[in-house]
């Protein structure tokens, strides 16, 4: 009963932080099953103490009179019985106290063994004197295992230097100590828990209390990996892009070190600014509505945008608007992540101009094309018809020289026509029109119709393979053809020409061939050949303006191809084109 | 074919800047057996004013057949050509293009602006002459024009 006493008022004195309302509930029960104790006790003395004195009385007066040895003797029975009474009064009440004595020390037991942490009374050298089912469990023992072992065996390694000082704490300065601890079972973690412990009233050992932390620990620790997580992501963004935060009202929150470098203003000069102190003025109005309709209706914004630095020079950057909502559904912040393209942006805008230039040029060499052409014929039909008509009104009056001066002057004017007929060709050879897609057997059906004249004289035997369908403009593709085709009829050799035209599908492209047994040609011309007005023979022996293969190679370059020729003298030619699949 | 016409010139009116192809055309003509007047402008706004009757040309007769070079000063045969199409009083004049140029646009730009012929110039002379002889033969003598009210 002592025990229990002072355990009680032990534990009436105990602070323990962390205490539950609960714990603090059952302790002040616990505290008023004492006090109610200590009263019956308080009761039950002052009787003991006036009995005795009593006695003492009645035994004095032993010698009195017979009336008075009467009244003494009746007085004498009536304590004898009081007496009895009293003591079986005394008995009950006893026995009523020590009921109610094991009723709170059971409910006590319950509320000590099942209370949600763990309870150890340790001595100085971390000896379990006492503990709780609780903290029996946390241990991961038995509680009848535990009294005598060290509560430091269930520490792990790395917290046993902080325990034990914690613990010699404890002794040395009478005061609430705490620690965090891992516990360990079987040589593994088990759990984390928070050891608070105090010096116990008679300074031999000490009372603890472990609180179950592991969960807590572990959501700490999660947290703190994904802060890490988040710390590096944001490192690597930072080392990478532009990072600008505004408020609601567009006044700079933050803006990272390399927003800084680029726009040139400091953190000091941007932070609390209008972030539209980096408007450039190069969009109009139109372009930033559309950036706050496009955030607030579809959450984000992409683009590139224009800004001043703070020299007056501009940059670019490709930027990625974002907002933070709030619980409201209200942005309260917006997030810009951009990339500096000004030197793409600069190469692009120097890209648009050359093209831009090129087209110009490349309209303006068409028109001179033909003009030149148009007008070079005019002259040219004034001469030739002249000559045609001065022949004409001195028929008969000429001699045979000067009908040979005649015959040259107009054959001079028939090949510059056929010349500038040829450069006009050219000249309206472009990549501006569009791809069709071009049946090319169909094409070279009608090719050879063309050509059937030649074809016939010539006596050639044409070996068609099939041909594909390609992307392609198909009065160029027709021209290739017929160049080709026609270059074989006329360069050809003793035999009767033999044409092979076929098609193979190479890494993405058709190369097709034009094959002939002709006369062929030294490799070191191969190239040549597809220049303009470059001609290998004279025009007596073969006719022509030496402009046809030239014509071939814009085609094939137009179609974003290439043309070559292999040959050997005597041997035959195959002239060779591609034309790529799709563009 | 009325029997008024068979016995009336046909007349012709060409747009042409280049001395050489009239007198060429001029010379072709001679030759030809066609009853004809020849009138010349050598640029585009005078044949739409002689088409018009304006200016030097108010007593111009109204042709029958257009010979049209392209290209011209001021305003080329093309706008020419387009003028005369979408006008309702000058739309059934045939209008045969005559010109050095071989240029497949050119070509292309004619027939979409409804020119009735291109022609293109041929270098030699006898070929040129019959050129123009056969194409002033069809149109004026060849073809069944729908009837007009003369101006």
């Amino acid at each position: 009963m002592k025990k229990i006493k002072k355990q009680s008022s032990t534990d009436g004195n105990d602070d323990f932080a962390g205490t539950t309302k609960q714990e603090r509930a059952v302790t002040q029960d616990a505290n008023k099953n004492m006090n109610q104790l200590t009263e019956i006790e308080a009761a039950k003395s002052p009787r003991e103490a006036e009995k005795q004195p009593r006695s003492q009385q009645i035994q004095a007066g032993w010698g009195a009179p017979t009336e008075t040895a009467q009244l003494l003797h009746e007085l004498l029975v009536r304590q004898i019985e009081l007496e009895i009474q009293s003591e079986e009064y005394q008995r009950g009440l006893q026995a009523e106290a020590e009921a109610g004595l094991a009723t709170g020390l059971a409910r006590y037991t319950d509320l000590y063994d099942f209370a949600p942490v763990g309870y150890f009374t340790l001595a100085r050298n971390s000896t379990i004197v006492q503990a709780n089912q609780t903290g029996a469990s946390q241990l991961g023992r038995e509680l009848t295992q535990l009294p005598g072992t060290r509560f430091s065996l269930f520490v792990a390694e790395a917290d046993l230097p902080a325990f034990t000082a914690c613990l010699e704490r404890i002794f040395t300065t009478s005061t609430k100590q705490t620690c965090e601890l891992t516990l360990v079972q079987q040589g593994q973690p088990s759990l984390v828990v928070q050891f608070e412990a105090m010096l116990s009233a008679n300074e031999q050992e000490c009372r603890a209390m472990t609180m179950d932390i592991s969960a807590r620990k572990q959501a700490v620790n999660t947290l703190e990996s994904s802060l890490e997580q988040v710390k590096l992501i944001q490192n690597a963004i930072d080392a990478h892009s532009l990072v600008a935060i505004t408020d609601r009202r567009g006044k700079t929150i933050s803006a990272n070190d390399k927003f800084c470098a680029v726009s040139r203003y400091s953190h000091k000069e941007l932070l609390g600014q209008d972030h539209r102190i980096l408007n450039s003025g190069f969009h109009p109005k139109e372009f930033f509505q559309d950036l706050w309709t496009t955030i607030a209706q579809k959450g984000i914004w992409k683009g590139e945008i224009k800004n001043r630095a703070k020299d007056g020079s501009f940059f670019w950057l490709d930027t990625t608007i974002v907002p933070f909502i709030d619980t409201a559904g209200r942005p309260y912040q917006y997030v810009a992540i951009s990339t500096e393209v000004t030197q793409r942006k600069h190469l692009e805008q120097l890209m648009e101009q050359q093209i831009k230039e090129l087209a110009r040029s490349n309209a303006e060499l068409g028109q001179f094309a033909y003009v030149a052409t148009h007008d070079l014929q005019e002259p040219l039909r004034a001469v030739a018809s002249c000559v045609q008509l001065l022949k004409k009104r001195l028929e008969g009056q000429l001699d045979a020289r000067t009908e040979e001066y005649i015959a040259h002057a107009v054959d001079g004017t028939v090949r510059m026509q056929m010349l500038i007929d040829d450069l006009l060709t050219y000249s309206q050879i472009n990549a501006d029109q569009t791809l069709v897609p071009v049946d090319c057997t169909a094409l070279l059906d009608n090719v050879l119709k063309n050509l059937t004249l030649a074809i016939v004289e010539s006596g050639a035997v044409i070996i068609r393979e099939p041909l594909p369908t390609v992307g392609g403009i198909p009065s160029q593709l027709t021209q290739i053809f017929q160049n080709l085709i026609s270059n074989a009829l006329k360069f050809r050799g003793e035999h009767p020409p033999e044409i092979c035209i076929d098609a193979a599908f190479k890494a993405g492209e058709w190369v097709f061939s034009v094959a002939d047994n002709g006369i062929g040609m030294e490799s070191q011309y191969s190239e040549r050949i597809f220049r303009m007005f470059q001609r290998l023979h004279t025009r007596t022996e073969y006719p022509g303006t030496g402009i046809g293969l030239a014509v071939c190679k814009k085609v094939a370059e137009c179609h974003g191809g290439r043309i070559w020729v292999e040959s050997q003298p005597e041997q035959g030619s195959t002239f060779y084109f591609t034309i790529a699949e799709k563009r | 074919m009325s029997p008024e016409k068979q016995h009336r010139p046909v007349v012709i009116l060409m747009a042409e800047d280049n001395p050489t192809d009239v007198m060429l055309t001029r010379e072709a003509l001679a030759n030809a057996k066609l009853l004809h007047t020849l009138h010349v402008v050598e640029n585009g706004i005078k044949a739409m004013e002689f088409l018009h009757q304006q200016g030097k040309y108010a007593g111009a007769p109204f042709p029958d057949i257009i010979l049209l070079d392209l290209n011209m000063p001021r305003k080329n045969g093309l706008e020419v050509l387009a003028e005369i199409k979408i006008d309702v009083k000058l739309k059934n004049i045939p209008v045969i293009i005559l010109t050095t140029s071989s240029s497949h646009e050119d070509i292309v730009k004619a027939y979409d602006s409804h020119a009735d012929c291109y022609i293109r110039k041929p270098m030699d002379f006898d070929s040129f002459a019959q050129v123009i002889q056969s194409a002033l033969n069809f149109w004026s003598r060849l073809v069944t024009l729908p009837m007009r009210t003369e101006h």
